[in-house]
């Protein structure tokens, strides 16, 4: 995939002076809106989030959202937001069909007096990626997040959702390494892969990208979150396309396994996928390569998963080892329900087996067998 | 190497909280559930439930709930003696924490949380307590306390380390809730920052700063 360049759409025009073409998820407005445009705004769905002082729905317009960010906003990121509002304008059309249909993916700026950007508008998550999550006696219609998905097929079914299998996961994999390598081919920065920024539909077997206003071109400041840490970019410095590549192998290593510790790297090197034998080689690379900028890109890991070969244009980077695994946990065993004040019940001697019993078995058995030969004979 | 919160829940079932002891178990019951459905909080915060009075028991030992196929009932009645239980959350820490360890897993300071309606019947838990939160023991906890009903909030102030939260007349059932949606919360936002992040808006609880904090 080759580089699009950005475009810079704060004028509502895209490139060389054209009217931007009407948003095909169905935004009606100007892509700058100030709040007043956008009508009466219903209560959060939710509140601190992140850079969000809220997440609010328009009234007048079903479907869409409000984030407005808090007031520690950059001046400069009017333009930044301007920039990935229209950037889905250079890209083709199959790769712009599939961002707007697997992310959040701004529609608008929000501007006020003195504030060129206190939010932008956002489509809603669509209703697939709800599902019920049963446990016990409590059940709970909620969006699932593609924490899930790093899950066994047990753990999965223990909450009532559809289990994957491997189809269900590689056909996730493939969705995330899409969305990956159509923001790298943007030159656009994430940063914030992680198992709580995608939803997953176990029946669609798609995914979501949320959070994607965030994105910057070329770096920005390395969104921590713990157990995502790029071993090769040390804290305070800035995440880039290659920070994005390793997370972006750790989140499709765990997704594909079902495993979230070390054992998920530990599957990926034993696994010789047959349909996709690229898949173990490009992951370990993503993962394990010493020069980080040697780590293969999205669109590598979307033609390996796709069933094509790890195609590379310079040598294969040296790997560190593979990190070491935990001892096995004895699994949790329930007790019987504990009552504070019932003294603990004596439990039953179990008779002795009778150690006799096996040898009279071999016996009577060698009997009727030497019976049977000397029968034959 | 992955990062884990060893979090204690002590929970007041002496016979004052006989007469709620459905709710408790309810919302017990609704605390596994949603640590169970959140892989992420459940894969962060191990946890461990106690449950005290007269005696003292582990209701669940250091789990991650996911693995957990249901919360067991608790059954309230006796009296509330805070020194049995500082002894024997402390003797879970050392084992819990060693064990954690052992799962190459990068072990942050233990949370209790701590629910109680009532002030504590044993006349020397402070010796106990001293003992749990001493600073020269390296794995010391931090506390954070709930108080309803009949908590006598001067000894809670000495119990709780990091955060204290004492209900603002609500009754106990509604204080149990906004208890543990507040613990689990913290679960949540500790778990998303990887460091202890305890948010002090809780319903039904007025936010209590405490001055015994402990510098991480």
């Amino acid at each position: 995939m080759t580089e699009t360049p950005l475009i810079d759409g704060a004028d509502d025009k895209a490139g060389g002076g054209d009217v931007p073409a009407a948003d095909p998820r169905g935004w009606a407005l100007p892509r700058t809106v100030s709040v007043g445009d956008l009508g009466p705004l219903a209560e959060p769905i939710s509140e601190h989030n992140g850079q969000a002082i809220a997440v609010k729905p328009l009234a007048n317009h079903p479907g869409w959202l409000a984030k407005l960010y808090r007031p520690d906003q950059h001046p400069e990121d009017a333009h930044r937001l301007d920039l990935l509002i229209s950037a889905p304008d250079t890209l083709p059309e199959a790769d712009r069909t599939a961002l707007y249909a697997g992310t959040c993916w701004p529609a608008a700026r929000i501007h006020e007096p003195g504030s060129p950007a206190v939010g932008c508008v956002i489509p809603m998550a669509p209703e697939q990626y709800r599902a019920e999550l049963r446990r016990g006696a409590f059940s709970e219609r909620r969006f699932v997040e593609i924490d899930w998905l790093a899950k066994s097929d047990e753990s999965i079914r223990g909450v009532g959702l559809p289990t994957p299998g491997f189809a269900g996961r590689l056909a996730a994999c493939r969705r995330l390494t899409e969305l990956a390598a159509i923001l790298e081919s943007l030159g656009l920065v994430y940063s914030d892969w992680s198992f709580s920024n995608a939803f997953w539909s176990p029946d669609q077997r798609s995914v979501y990208l949320i959070d994607v206003d965030g994105c910057q071109p070329k770096k920005m400041p390395d969104i921590h979150q713990p157990n995502w840490a790029d071993p090769l970019t040390p804290p305070g410095t800035d995440a880039d396309e290659y920070t994005d590549r390793y997370r972006l192998g750790l989140l499709v290593a765990k997704c594909l396994t079902g495993q979230r510790d070390a054992h998920a790297f530990h599957t990926v090197a034993a696994c010789h996928w047959q349909n996709q034998p690229g898949v173990s080689e490009v992951l370990l690379d993503m993962l394990l390569a010493t020069d980080r900028e040697r780590r293969p890109s999205a669109a590598q890991l979307g033609q390996a998963l796709d069933g094509g070969p790890y195609l590379r244009t310079v040598p294969r980077p040296a790997r560190t080892e593979l990190p070491p695994l935990p001892p096995v946990v004895k699994k949790y065993e329930p007790a019987p329900p504990k009552e504070i004040h019932t003294p603990p019940t004596p439990t039953e001697k179990k008779p002795e087996p009778n150690s006799h019993a096996g040898w009279i078995l071999v016996l009577v058995l060698a009997v009727i067998v030497l019976l049977v030969i000397a029968s034959n004979n | 190497m992955p990062l884990c919160l060893p979090t204690y829940v002590v929970i007041d079932a002496s016979s004052s909280m006989k007469e709620h002891e459905a709710v408790l178990n309810a919302t017990l019951a609704r605390l596994h559930y949603n640590l169970a459905t959140n892989p992420r909080v459940s894969e962060f915060a191990r946890v461990c439930v106690v449950a005290f009075s007269t005696d003292v028991h582990v209701v669940i030992p250091m789990s991650d709930m996911e693995q957990v196929p249901a919360m067991p009932e608790v059954i309230c009645g006796g009296r509330t003696e805070y020194g049995k239980t500082f002894d024997r959350v402390r003797e879970c820490i050392q084992q819990d924490v060693s064990n954690l360890k052992a799962q190459h897993l990068e072990v942050l300071r233990p949370a209790i949380f701590f629910l109680t309606d009532g002030g504590p019947t044993d006349a020397h838990w402070q010796d106990p307590f001293r003992k749990l939160v001493d600073r020269d023991w390296s794995r010391h906890p931090h506390v954070i306390a709930y108080g309803f009903g009949a908590a006598k909030r001067d000894v809670l102030e000495k119990v709780a380390t990091k955060a204290l939260f004492i209900a603002d007349g609500t009754d106990t059932e509604s204080a149990l809730s906004g208890a543990i949606t507040g613990l689990l919360n913290t679960l949540i936002a500790s778990s998303a920052a990887g460091t202890m992040n305890i948010p002090t808006n809780v319903n039904g609880f007025t936010y209590v700063p405490v001055t015994q904090e402990f510098v991480d």
